[in-house]
């Protein structure tokens, strides 16, 4: 049975931990979104769950582990299990992040920062190209939150991801989270970071919580996902749809669980942000 | 003087991976803009994150061994394991097969020569737990002894000096009966109803079973157990696989092209 689509409406990422609540209560969730790598496994309990929601909502797959930044050779085998996966699954979307996370063997498992360099640039073109092959359909891209930025970077942020989404034929998932986050820890303006984008590249946006970091004499906010979204990240959410027009939107919480109602709640604000949307340039 | 030559893409990333392995990052500072904080303390913002990732992804593998330690060993050991040995897959679910080992290594564990053991009894739960689904196999099917049997996907046998068994149930539950961790326990794991499932077996038995999962035709698998316990009977050899039907047809895989 082929994916039920996204919806332009809001989403939520779906964690092992609610799987119990959304199967026994059924909630009316526009989509869900999973970790790719939670469901690699061929069977068990998990996976089971997972083929349960999977019948009754659309899904998206969110990769965390592919290290398309890394500078060697994509690993075939997690490649092949993505590969299956989506096979098996058909979601309506796949992205994966713009960072690396893997070098001489080693991985890191994190979402790890590039130089904004052309070296980077045509790393990254090859391996979303050899990803997108691979599954024989277009991906999106996320944008990460960083507490570095490197020197040597000849491209902003906006100009990478912009030159990345060109070359190489994917979609971006925009983090209006990250943007922000980064806008604070990198000192610039998340508007300029919005306004680059070209609103028909974007195939959905991601909504999450930061904290601040504290005692460490300047400014730095932490990609948490631990924590409501802060006013400020709804403010540049309102900016980006007046900019984008509506966009399928997550609401994605990672530790420190709340409560399924929590993640319900966050949802209803977003709605209530996207019903409101009055595209500034989309249909220019 | 010229300036320094910028990093190419695979050093930067060899130079942040030491860093994330415990490196003081003063290499790679030149090429971090600082804006108020110093590069160091931005670098170490990413180990501590890298470390308790992987932290995390152990204790959730090891809850037992974890439980046994206290919070802070377990999260001191597990932090070590993660500088040196570190994580050689893009999926989490893959962190920690080496974990055992890297436990028997650590002198100031020498005391509880058992607690490797116990990792091993855990690593294997967790290979039960994601292992493919596959049906259970007719009965009928094992009528020739000159042909392999094939198990289900989700069967392990661990054999261990240690009494794992009660050392793990004494981990997750503990009671005020007595364990003697010096008591060999041979053990077979299943996946049943989506929860794993243990019983204990004899050496002969656990013989049998690992025989059978290395592909070996029932009739050497009996020889195997039969050196292990002449007297043995084959009935008392597949009764607990029969008995959780635990025998399957075999699964397909794929790789990328």
């Amino acid at each position: 049975m082929r994916a039920q689509p996204i919806p332009t409406a809001v989403g939520i990422g779906l964690r092992p931990a609610h799987f119990a609540h959304v199967l026994e209560h059924r909630p009316a969730v526009p989509f869900f979104e999973l970790h790719s790598e939670n469901f690699f496994c061929a069977g068990g309990a998990l996976r089971e769950a997972f083929e349960d929601v999977r019948n009754d909502y659309p899904i998206s797959l969110h990769g965390v582990g592919l290290s398309l930044g890394s500078a060697q050779a994509l690993d075939r085998r997690h490649l092949a299990a993505l590969r299956t996966l989506a096979r098996h699954v058909e979601p309506a979307l796949i992205s994966e992040h713009l960072s690396w996370g893997a070098i001489g063997g080693r991985h890191y498992n994190d979402l790890l920062p590039l130089p904004y360099t052309e070296e980077a640039l045509a790393l990254m073109v090859s391996h979303v190209g050899q990803l997108q092959d691979c599954l024989g359909r277009r991906v999106l891209l996320e944008n990460v939150s960083s507490y570095i930025q490197f020197r040597h970077s000849t491209l902003s942020e906006w100009e990478f991801l912009a030159a990345l989404v060109a070359r190489s034929d994917c979609g971006l998932l925009l983090d209006v989270n990250n943007v922000y986050v980064n806008s604070v820890n990198h000192g610039f303006d998340p508007h300029q970071f919005i306004d680059a984008i070209p609103a028909a590249v974007v195939g959905e946006i991601h909504l999450a919580g930061f904290t601040r970091k504290p005692g460490l004499g300047g400014a730095l906010l932490i990609d948490s996902h631990d924590c409501r979204v802060d006013d400020a990240v709804w403010d540049l959410y309102r900016y980006a749809l007046a900019h984008l027009g509506p966009k399928p939107t997550l609401i994605e919480w990672d530790t420190a669980l709340p409560d399924f109602a929590v993640l319900e709640d966050e949802s209803r604000i977003a709605t209530e942000h996207l019903d409101a949307c009055t595209p500034r340039t989309i249909a220019a | 003087m010229p300036a320094p030559r910028a990093p190419s893409l695979p050093e930067l990333q060899h130079a942040f991976a030491a860093v994330l392995r415990g490196a003081d990052g003063l290499a790679l500072s030149p090429w971090i803009a600082a804006r108020g904080i110093a590069p160091v303390d931005r670098l170490r913002i990413y180990r501590h994150a890298g470390y308790a990732i992987h932290v995390d992804a152990l204790a959730t593998s090891f809850p037992a061994v974890r439980s046994l330690l206290g919070e802070a060993c377990f999260d001191g050991i597990a932090t070590r394991h993660a500088a040196r040995q570190g994580s050689r897959h893009g999926n989490l679910q893959q962190y920690g097969a080496d974990f055992a080992t890297f436990l028997d290594q650590q002198p100031e564990l020498s005391g509880w020569p058992w607690l490797g053991a116990l990792a091993r009894l855990e690593w294997l739960r967790q290979q039960v737990a994601l292992a493919a689904d596959v049906a259970a196999a007719d009965g009928r099917l094992l009528a020739s002894v000159n042909a392999p049997w094939r198990l289900r996907p989700c069967v392990r046998v661990l054999v261990s000096p240690f009494a794992v068994l009660d050392l793990w149930r004494h981990a997750l539950a503990p009671s005020d009966h007595g364990i003697d961790p010096a008591i060999a326990q041979s053990l077979l794991l299943w996946r049943e109803g989506g929860q794993v499932a243990m019983r204990e077996i004899s050496p002969a038995q656990a013989s049998f079973v690992h025989q059978l999962r290395q592909g070996a035709t029932p009739a050497l698998a009996l020889a195997a157990a039969q050196d292990i316990d002449p007297a043995i009977h084959p009935e008392s050899l597949l009764a607990p696989l029969l008995e959780h039907a635990l025998f399957a047809a075999p699964t397909i895989t794929e790789d990328c092209p």
